[in-house]
């Protein structure tokens, strides 16, 4: 833990703290319903009533976000799981025990690499349906490339070092050393993933929402309503405004704390 | 590892990139939920229409065969036709190419200028203030994703100064622009930071304190020593920055009105025009896995210290 924290990270770390309360909590909170219309509150800018106003079928912008980022914020934290977990048992098995094993990896590494990422999983989501399982499954079964080969390195690195060696001699089996000598010391390498698997995660599913192929209407979804917004920009400006404000506050924070991560390490 | 081996390890990766993608595309086509024949002719079709076309096209034969029939005439660069467009899908696709092409061209042009040629002009020239500021905008740019970095130019230079047409004029130059800025940004973000950072451990490295000993001007260790020592680092990420175009130019395009394949691809899924979206799939493999395969073996000659020890991770 070298990194200099400053002020840009606290704000970082409580944006997205927030998020995560408020879009978790938003179910309980005393929220106007998500999807419900009411047609006597049309574009209502923001006032007391509606904090950020309501969008072109009186719907609560506030809340759609909230409730939208809930489901975007489990999509995230799924796939960016998932991934992660395929990577970390791919990556330190082809790192660490070698062999054939790595050669298998690496050549699933190479084909993956060279797949084209979205159009596949606009491709598997389209036929399996959209829900937020096939995106969590898709894209955490997809985006496993990029750690895989991260946390293969470092495997590779620290299997020859002193104290791995030393747990060798000591007789503990592999799976021990795995265990409690190379995962304790690859933990700063996840956390670093794990960030920027959340920003690409989080970039695509609100891309596939403004492009209508995330979660269908009326579920609310950040570029779901950022896309409905532009056309009442003139109108009521505010939805896009707080949909693009969330959206790019919440990712300003992932990558501000990526690059703390990313130092410290 | 010779460079030989290399080279013939990188196209059997290539080719097997490329078979495991024609079998997907096959399946994707082919073996899906739901019959082909049914999707293609509609649902109305008649039941002998449906096995006619279906003996027509082989849907009939093994599994094994059709995949043969499927690679063979993939060979002869023929792709199918779209569902929803009845035209060949290569047609289509060289159509909309040279769009797209030149869009990922003009970010290209941006991302080298903004992240490797104007930040050492700036300091070369003594402004390196100036080149933090750009940084410093770059940074905060990239935190927003391509769309709303497309919504926010269209909003500010087409809604507000009006100096952007709002709709996407192919003969205007600042349209073309405007999106390569937006499709550029995160990559420039990223390999201005590598390189300001490169750059800055090369100018208090040994070798500089040794060359401004000798006498040497600031520009000159600059464009002597540290630029040799500095570059690798913002050259891979250019590298992966081409990689990231390809998924970019999707949300740019249809977010700007781009008339490329990024387009293509979003009309292709809204309709459910498989064909299309496989014959997309398959070029944007062959060009990915031909760009990462050159630019792996680029890195290789370039770089003297990945001649040796290499291995796969970058």
């Amino acid at each position: 833990m070298s990194g200099k924290v400053r002020f840009v990270h606290g704000i970082a770390l409580a944006w997205l703290g927030l998020m995560v309360i408020l879009a978790g909590a938003a179910a309980w909170l005393p929220l106007p319903n998500p999807i419900e219309l009411d047609l006597r509150a049309v574009a209502v800018p923001p006032s007391l009533a509606h904090l950020a106003g309501t969008d072109e079928l009186g719907r609560d912008v506030l809340s759609r976000l909230l409730h939208a980022g809930g489901s975007t914020l489990a999509i995230v934290a799924g796939a960016t799981g998932l991934s992660l977990a395929i990577a970390l048992v791919l990556g330190t098995m082809s790192g660490f025990v070698g062999g054939w094993v790595d050669a298998a990896v690496r050549i699933a590494v190479d084909v993956l690499w060279s797949v084209p990422f979205v159009i596949f999983v606009v491709l598997i989501v389209g036929v399996a349906g959209v829900s937020k399982t096939s995106l969590i499954l898709t894209i955490g079964a997809l985006n496993w490339v990029g750690p895989a080969r991260v946390i293969r390195g470092e495997a590779a690195r620290l299997r020859d070092m002193d104290f791995i060696v030393a747990a060798r001699a000591h007789g503990y089996s592999q799976t021990a050393i795995v265990a409690w000598e190379l995962l304790p010391n690859l933990r700063r390498s996840i956390l670093t993933l794990a960030a920027y698997g959340a920003i690409e995660v989080l970039t695509l599913e609100t891309g596939l929402a403004f492009l209508g192929l995330s979660l269908p209407a009326p579920a609310p979804t950040w570029g779901g309503m950022l896309a409905d917004g532009l056309g009442y920009f003139s109108t009521a400006w505010w939805i896009v405004i707080a949909a693009s404000a969330v959206i790019t506050a919440t990712l300003g924070s992932l990558q501000v704390g990526a690059r703390y991560l990313e130092k410290a390490g | 590892m010779g460079i030989w081996k290399y080279i013939r390890n990188r196209i059997l990766m290539f080719l097997a990139g490329l078979a495991i993608i024609l079998l997907t595309s096959f399946f994707a086509i082919y073996r899906l939920p739901g019959d082909p024949a049914r999707m293609i002719l509609g649902p109305r079709a008649s039941a002998e229409s449906i096995a006619q076309f279906r003996h027509e096209s082989g849907l009939d034969e093994p599994v094994l065969k059709q995949f043969g029939a499927f690679c063979e005439r993939i060979a002869r660069l023929d792709l199918g036709d779209s569902l929803v467009y009845r035209r060949p899908v290569l047609a289509l696709l060289s159509e909309r190419a040279g769009q797209t092409i030149r869009l990922i061209g003009y970010a290209f042009l941006v991302l080298v200028a903004f992240a490797i040629f104007i930040p050492l002009g700036l300091r070369a020239v003594g402004l390196g203030v100036v080149d933090n500021a750009f940084r410093v905008i770059w940074g905060g740019l990239s935190a927003a994703p391509p769309y709303v970095l497309a919504l926010l130019t269209l909003t500010v230079f087409a809604g507000f100064f009006r100096v952007l047409p709002a709709v996407f004029e192919r003969s205007y130059f600042s349209c073309w622009l405007a999106a390569a800025v937006v499709l550029a940004t995160y990559p420039t973000a990223l390999a201005s930071r590598l390189f300001e950072d490169a750059l800055t451990i090369a100018m208090a490295s040994d070798y500089a304190i040794r060359a401004r000993a000798q006498g040497f001007g600031e520009a000159g260790i600059l464009l002597r020593e540290a630029l040799v020592n500095a570059i690798p680092a913002p050259v891979s990420a250019i590298a992966n920055g081409l990689a990231y175009f390809f998924t970019g130019t999707f949300f740019v395009e249809v977010a700007f009105g781009v008339g490329g394949i990024g387009s293509l691809t979003y009309e292709a899924i809204r309709n459910k025009d498989i064909t299309v979206l496989a014959g997309i799939c398959l070029l944007f493999a062959i060009v990915i896995s031909s760009l990462s395969a050159m630019l792996d073996l680029a890195q290789h000659l370039v770089n003297p210290r990945m001649r040796r020890s290499r291995e796969w991770q970058g």
